[in-house]
């Protein structure tokens, strides 16, 4: 003990921090109190919902001794056998625990329906959310968990403000996820995902939601900085469930069952008669007759454009198949069963899980399959290390061919599918191989996905709070693509195998410093590391195969000399050092500064590294004595205010190398049976002055909590300036090449997000919690060539491209339609060349009398969403538990354009195939959204089609669950179960034409559907 | 525990070592593709970059560009109609509104000759830098090179006029391109010639297929002609004909000339086009081998100048009831693969030209133009079994007026491949895997027959006669240029044309009825300056709407747009 007292007092005396003697103090305190009384020493661990809390207090009732827990929740003090402690946690309610003898306390904090008190991670570290300055929110994970979401992704659908998550639609599918506006043109405009403090570049899919302890979304610079050239799309950091803090294991099982159907069901395709009433529509003017077109043509003969002899065939014999029918599942159902064991001992904690989930979606063999395992283990060797894993594999296939979807749809009712002695048609409709023949193909699409987090964590010895963390981080990423399709190459069969893998590993060298010396609080970080990737994949393939029973596991039963074989590869590397200070005083002014200097191979050679630095400062206006004394409904108040710069790597690898492209597609041959020639050109001239894209943001937040908690949540405001943004720039093609990439471009976004939480009612028996999410972002081109040529002393808009300076990127701009020509025009002679009865009359902007791309089009709106908003409904009655949640993206006048009409076949191809119901022109139906289906006009464009806003509401998730009652638990020795039962996307209003608003598809045979859920679930935990 | 220490200390020093900032671990190195600095030295790697100036000439000419922009080279001229927007017109139905500067047919032409142009500037620039290439080799690539280079500019100035001449390898992009004028590019094709030619080898003494000095003489004639000089034409095109290597096929040859057939259609047979079939006529051979990997790209003319015929139907009681019925079982080897009629000849093509000698002239032959089918479409025991679509009336009698351009016209042979030729995977098999039989003979063929893999003439010897007869005509020499003429009229077993009915017209009937569905006609009548006189005579839908000023297509609006530092003149009327 002397040794170590002398040392701490050279070690303060002999620099900086001896400005500090009331810390010294302290410490001599306490050691020389724990010395006199020979009291004894009580170590534990303080959690809230099984997360750590550090820098909880923990007090002996009645005395003036103090501390706090660490970054993992430890604490250490030394008390009397018979005294109790006071543990207390800002937002939570205090805990009196006595000690009775015991050595070690877990206190498990209930939280007070605040939780200011969380830690959350913040890249490279974690921080209590009450020291937070920059913009960083949990996501709240318990909104959604009952229903039925595969991806991880899915699961934060609409739980935090400027976090936007789209809609997914196939199997094994992730949704698109963007944090803030668009920030990117040409690169990605996806977050990146660090899992467990690892930049994570796998399927977020691969990550079983079940295994996830906690989500934090970094979103203003000050937060994302630390992250460099990779974060300006914001980051996502994700957590993996830790060992409880009991001895006893705990083990868990989660189940539950879905059906599934499509959300909308206006899309199915039309029956015989539906089909032959479109075929008339597409002839107008030989389906009927008189001068309005009102009267059927007795003469008119649909079968004399049917398209082929088959259809001829079924039409004269009465076939009618529902395709649809034919080709979906009847009760596509997902099921998902989660089993998990975790503990903690004094010196290890342990998490194991399996978990299986199988997904089938609407479509006949749109499915998935994933197998994921988790070990997460960790245990103190010695008192000072720590060394553990965070680990899982995962296995997921989605294997089988679906039928097309645009055949499910497209095939009309009339063809017949079975030959007279039962066996498929081989093609039934326009060279068409048969769908059911088409399902036929073997397949294997398996993934497995392997990481592992090797970790050792140091309290380096003699220096409190110094911290030294070294994590080693390997994926390994197997992707196996098999297919044999005996009908390919004109039914002389195909087969291939892909096999690829991708390898990353990191290696973070992380140094904390973490302390409070009385007013004082620091909490420093540097890191320096390194990441490499790398990727190969190899396909051998052949054709024609006499005899094909062993399909791709004899790829050399392939003609020979048609064999092929080819592969790819790449990798890259990153180097990375950051600093990052955190410094607070007083419990009440907040600093944190941060720089990261980020290397890429892919850069280019002129600018291989760069600086990302931030700041910010945060004030809890709470902690003043003018606020604490006087006004008592604020629990918490702190303002924020951040400043920095972050990046895009839009340059990928290789992005600024010269390239010569070279293969034997493009090659030639020189004689009858000659040998194939490869054949190489230069794809792509260097470019070494490519770099990344940067952001500057500035945000001003206000965090609260009012009228005991019961009111509390955020508002942030953002201005962020993206420069340097890769534009590909059109050169002529004179040169070869259409355009090159240059980083010249300008955007600018600006937003307001708003969470509010609030607990109206709180009776024992009854409460009603609700949250708001709301979001709003407004983006602008500043800049992108910045070129004036016509001389207005203004940027020149990009009209090619839809650009407009001073406009959102994302633009309808296009004719604007006023109505459609009517038959009444056409007798009166007043529909102008090009156009005819049905087809869209737009405005005439220049009056002069003809319609021009140049001058007749305007901006009719913009595509991004105007605002967002979600709103979740908890309520609870004894052990019941209701949730109500609705989802709504908003366009307002002017915002969330989209044209669902582009994808509709033109009048040469309508007629061939079957379609859904939708409001075209006829001279039944004048007032129609879309044209007639049978002529369009050329001057406006093949595709040119109303623009119609996404704006809907959603009832997202409804979920009633139940938990037993402790009396019969007791009875059946488990210590929890819940039943649930819910239901997904029930009910959605939009103006939408299409499967759905969200996912943007719109009158698209090729689109898959948005399916609703009914679900039932369990809970069960031993 | 003081070793634990160590092992920890050793840990944390021989990681940071390890990963200490070296700059050189941020290079970057390619693994799975070549760069310039690598990859264009030897031989194999020019050969590689010469076969790529081969596939862009095959891609442009099979439609693996844009298909309108592949039609556009051969539609829109006497020669055919689109028949898929024919009414109202649309596209180039409607030449006047639809020929724009933004339209994006020139465009795609443009930039796919400039992307000819500049990877062929890429060998003669690297060429002459090389230190792995002999000199015979540095001059045998570069010589390619030019020949491609010279056909590129040759095409851009027929159509376009003057157009900017690149001439190196392009290092940093440009922004201020101007035009040269219409001389000054054909000058350079020229040039490029002239020095190609000093180095190419006699066509016999290269493989089937590649560049040769006889095909690059033949195209010397024709920028001789549109230089406005005759007499050179004459010479280059002499220096071709005479040339034993290169012959007219005047007698039956190659692999079914045993089957029924003529002279004529020998040259179109499969696997009839190259030297080894014993065939001396072609000049530069467009290659192809059906699944070889190096001839992806199929020739989209069967399928794109071949009538709908799948599609067609008759009228036929059947039970007393009459049914629209199919005319055909299905697309049958005897008379074709599979079209979709998107290209229409003119009537012009089908029936005007050939009206003094309908029956006389080979290449109007039963063999060449298939004008009338068998209906097998129906039951065998229907009265319309076997009956003659045209002869017996049926034709006359189609309403749907889709039927009678598109459904409906006759076949072109030389734009598919014959009975037996199709791979046994083009038959369509009944449920058992049997191949299905017309009662009337051929096997009917699935949707995919439309994928034609035999070779295509750029040139041969036939159009060689025409360039020279055409300088005759500048010269006035109608007796020589009436002896060309009667070269292939002599072939074709037709009657001899007189030199008093020569004339710039009669020559370009001729070159329709010798090269009708295989030239570009667009490129003719531009390079002549006919394709207003032309189309407004014998052009059913575009006739109606073009006017002088369409004889050069327009420059693209784009490039315009994107040459900020320098103005492209546009071409007058645009």
């Amino acid at each position: 003990m002397k040794n170590r007292l002398s040392f701490i007092e050279n070690f303060f005396f002999n620099n900086e921090f001896s400005k500090f003697p009331r810390f010294l103090f302290l410490i001599l305190f306490i050691g020389l109190s724990s010395f006199l009384h020979g009291q004894q020493n009580i170590k534990g661990r303080v959690t809230a919902s099984d997360t750590a809390l550090a820098g909880a207090t923990i007090q002996v009732k009645g005395g003036n001794l103090t501390t706090q827990t660490d970054v993992s929740g430890n604490f250490t003090i030394s008390a009397p056998s018979n005294a109790t402690l006071l543990v207390s946690y800002v937002g939570f309610g205090t805990e009196q625990v006595r000690v009775e003898n015991r050595s070690t306390i877990n206190v498990q904090l209930r939280s007070n329906g605040q939780d200011m008190g969380e830690v959350v991670v913040v890249g490279y570290g974690t921080q209590r959310k009450k020291d937070l300055s920059g913009s960083v929110v949990r996501a709240d994970m318990t909104a959604i968990e009952e229903s039925p979401n595969i991806s991880l992704g899915s699961a934060l659908h609409g739980t935090v403000a400027g976090l936007n998550v789209g809609a997914v639609t196939t199997a094994g599918s992730d949704p698109t996820i963007t944090i803030r506006g668009r920030t990117s043109i040409s690169g990605s405009t996806s977050p990146l995902i660090v899992l467990d403090g690892i930049i994570y570049r796998g399927n977020l899919i691969d990550i079983n939601p079940a295994d996830i302890g906690s989500v934090d979304v970094l979103k203003d610079a000050s937060a994302t900085a630390i992250y460099g050239s990779q974060a300006s799309n914001g980051v996502i950091l994700v957590t993996s469930k830790v060992g409880r803090s009991s001895k006893k294991p705990t083990i868990s099982y989660n189940f539950t069952y879905s059906l599934q159907d499509i959300a909308n069901d206006e899309m199915l395709p039309e029956d015989g008669a539906g089909f032959i009433r479109r075929i008339g529509d597409r002839y107008l003017s030989e389906s009927r007759t008189g001068a309005d077109l009102l009267t059927p043509n007795p003469n008119w003969d649909p079968a004399s454009k049917f398209y082929g002899p088959e259809i001829l065939a079924g039409y004269q014999n009465k076939v009618e198949n529902n395709w649809w029918d034919l080709l979906t599942n009847k009760n596509p159902a997902i099921q998902n069963h989660n089993i998990s064991v975790s503990g903690r001992t004094d010196l290890s904690s342990y998490f194991f899980s399996l978990g299986y989930t199988d997904q089938n979606n609407v479509v006949i063999n749109d499915s998935y399959k994933r197998y994921s395992y988790r070990i997460n283990l960790d245990t103190k060797i010695t008192n000072w290390m720590k060394i553990g894993v965070q680990s899982f594999m995962t296995v997921s296939d989605v294997s089988a061919i679906s039928p097309s979807i645009g055949n499910v749809i497209g095939i009309p009712p009339q063809v017949p599918y079975l030959n007279a002695d039962g066996s498929y048609i081989l093609q039934p409709y326009r060279g068409i191989l048969n769908p059911f023949l088409q399902m036929d193909q073997k397949d294997l699409d398996k993934r497995n996905n392997l990481f592992a987090n090797i970790y050792a964590d140091i309290d380096i010895p003699f220096i409190k709070g110094l911290n030294y963390r070294l994590n080693f981080a390997q994926n390994l990423i197997d992707g196996k693509r098999y297919n044999f399709n005996s009908y390919a190459q004109n039914f002389t069969g195909e087969g291939y195998k892909t096999n690829s893998s991708q390898y990353a590993v990191t290696l973070d060298n992380i140094l904390t410093y973490r302390r409070t010396f009385g007013n004082h609080a620091i909490n420093a970080t540097v890191v320096y590391g390194i990441e490499k990737r790398k990727f190969e994949n190899t396909t051998a393939r052949s054709i024609r195969y006499p005899n094909n029973v062993l399909g791709y596991n004899r790829l050399d039963a392939g003609q020979a000399g048609l064999q092929t074989s080819s592969s790819t590869a790449w990798q890259e590397q990153s180097l990375y050092a950051m600093g990052r200070l955190g410094y607070i005083f007083k419990d009440r002014y907040i600093f944190t500064g941060t720089v990261r200097r980020d290397g890429f191979s892919g850069f280019g050679e002129a600018n291989k590294f760069g600086v990302f630095p931030s700041a910010a400062f945060a004030w809890r206006l709470t902690e003043e004595n003018f606020l604490k004394d006087n006004i008592s409904i604020i629990n918490d108040l702190k303002l924020r205010v951040s400043y920095g710069l972050s990046g895009n790597r839009t340059v990928g690898r290789y992005a600024t190398l010269a390239k010569i492209e070279s293969s034997v597609g493009n090659g030639y041959l020189y004689g009858d049976g000659a040998t194939a020639g490869v054949g190489q050109r230069v794809s792509s001239l260097s470019n070494s002055n490519l770099k990344w894209e940067s952001t500057k943001s500035l945000n001003l937040g206000v965090d609260f909590s009012l009228l005991k908690n019961r009111l509390s949540g955020s508002v942030d405001y953002y201005i962020a300036n993206t420069f340097d943004l890769l534009y590909n720039i059109d050169i002529p093609v004179l040169n070869g090449f259409g355009s090159i990439a240059s980083n010249i471009g300008k955007l600018k976004n600006n937003g307001l997000e708003i969470i509010i939480n609030g607990t109206p009612v709180e009776t024992e028996n009854f409460s009603w919690d609700v949250s708001v999410n709301f979001s709003r972002n407004r983006n602008k081109v500043v800049s992108i060539l910045g070129r004036d040529v016509n001389g207005d002393g203004k940027e020149d808009d990009l009209v090619s491209s839809k650009i407009f300076i001073g406009h959102p990127y994302g633009v309808a701009y296009d004719y604007n339609i006023i109505g459609m020509w009517q038959m009444a025009d056409f007798k009166a002679g007043a529909i102008p060349a090009g156009f005819t009865y049905g087809t869209y009359k737009v405005a005439d902007l220049d009056k002069s009398g003809t319609y021009s791309a140049a001058a007749d089009r305007k901006i009719l709106g913009y595509t991004d969403p105007s605002y967002r908003f979600s709103f979740l409904n908890t309520l609870r009655y004894k052990a019941f538990e209701l949730k109500l949640f609705m989802n709504a993206i908003q366009g307002g006048k002017d915002y969330y354009y989209g044209q669902p009409g582009t994808t509709l076949a033109n009048p040469d191809n309508i007629y061939g195939s079957n379609l859904f119901k939708f409001d075209y022109w006829t001279p039944e139906n004048p007032n129609s959204r879309y044209r007639q289906i049978g002529y369009y006009t050329v001057a406006l464009g093949e595709t040119f089609s109303p623009y119609v806003q996404r704006s809907f509401v959603r009832l997202q998730d409804l979920t009633l669950s139940y938990n037993l009652p402790a009396s019969i638990l007791k009875k059946v020795k488990l210590s929890r179960v819940k039943v649930f039962l819910n239901g997904t996307n029930l009910w959605t209003s939009t103006d939408w034409d299409g499967w759905d608003p969200e996912t943007g598809t719109g009158l698209d045979v090729g689109a898959y559907p948005l399916l609703k859920n009914y679900s039932v679930g369990v809970n069960l935990e031993f | 525990m003081n070793k634990l220490l160590q092992y920890t200390v050793a840990l944390i020093f021989g990681t940071v070592l390890s990963t200490s900032c070296k700059k050189s671990f941020l290079d970057e190195k390619p693994l799975d593709f070549y760069t310039p600095e690598n990859s264009l030295q030897n031989s194999t790697e020019f050969q590689a970059a010469v076969n790529y100036l081969h596939n862009r000439e095959r891609n442009l000419l099979w439609g693996g560009i844009n298909l309108d922009a592949n039609f556009a080279l051969r539609y829109a001229t006497d020669f055919a109609v689109n028949a898929t927007d024919y009414n109202p017109p649309v596209k180039l139905n409607d030449y006047a509104n639809t020929m724009v500067p933004t339209f994006n047919v020139p465009q795609v032409i443009w930039e796919a000759n400039y992307t000819i142009i500049t990877n062929a500037n890429v060998i003669i620039n690297r060429a002459k830098i090389s230190t792995k290439l002999s000199d015979a080799e540095k001059k045998s690539y570069t010589a390619q090179a030019l020949f491609f280079r010279a056909l590129s500019y040759r095409m851009l100035a027929n159509l376009f006029g003057g157009v900017p001449l690149i001439l190196e390898e392009i290092e940093v992009p440009r922004r201020n391109y101007v035009r040269a004028t219409r001389d000054q590019v054909y000058t350079q094709c020229k040039d490029d010639l002239t020095l190609a030619i000093a180095t190419l080898n006699d066509i016999d003494k290269v493989a089937d297929g590649k560049v040769n000095k006889q095909v690059a003489q033949h195209l010397l004639a024709e920028i001789y002609i549109s230089l406005n000089k005759p007499d050179e034409a004459i010479t280059a095109a002499s220096s071709v004909i005479s040339n034993p290597a290169v012959a007219l096929m005047t007698d039956r040859f190659g692999r079914r000339k045993d089957k029924p057939g003529d002279a004529y259609s020998d040259l179109f047979e499969l696997n009839n086009y190259n030297r080894t079939s014993g065939n001396k006529e072609g000049l530069y051979v467009i290659q192809s081998d059906y699944l070889n990997p190096a001839s992806a790209q199929r020739d989209v003319i069967q399928w794109a100048i071949i009538s709908d015929l799948g599609s067609l139907t008759i009228r036929s009681v059947v039970g007393g009831v009459e049914k629209a019925l199919p005319a055909i079982m299905g697309y049958n080897d005897r008379l074709s693969g599979r079209g979709v009629g998107w290209i229409r000849p003119t009537s012009y093509y089908f029936y005007g030209i050939w009206k003094d000698d309908f029956n006389g002239d080979m290449r109007n032959s039963k063999y060449n133009i298939v004008r009338d089918f068998q209906i097998d479409g129906v039951a065998a025991d229907s009265p319309d079994f076997g009956k003659w679509f045209v002869a017996d009336g049926y034709a006359k009698k189609t309403t749907a007026f889709g039927d009678t351009i598109r459904k409906w016209f006759p076949i072109i042979r030389k734009a598919t491949i014959s009975q037996g030729d199709f791979p046994v995977e083009y038959y369509k098999t009944d449920a058992s895997g049997k191949p299905i039989v017309s009662p009337l003979g051929g096997n009917v063929l699935i949707n995919a027959s439309e994928n034609l893999f035999k070779d295509g003439y750029l040139f041969r010897l036939a159009e060689t006669y025409l360039l020279r007869a055409e300088a005759y005509i500048m010269k006035a020499d109608n007796q020589k240029a009436a002896n060309d003429l009667n070269v292939l009229r002599t072939r074709a077993k037709t009657t001899m044309v007189m030199p008093a009915q020569v004339t710039i017209d009669f020559l370009l009937d001729e070159r329709m009825r010798e090269l009708g569905a295989e030239e570009l006609r667009m490129l003719t009548l531009t390079r002549m300056g006919k394709l207003y006189d032309r189309d407004i005579k014998y052009n059913e839908k575009s006739g109606l709407t073009i006017k002088p000023y369409h004889n050069l297509w327009p420059i693209p609006f784009s490039e315009i747009e994107r040459n900020t530092e320098a103005k492209l003149e546009q071409n007058p009327g645009y």
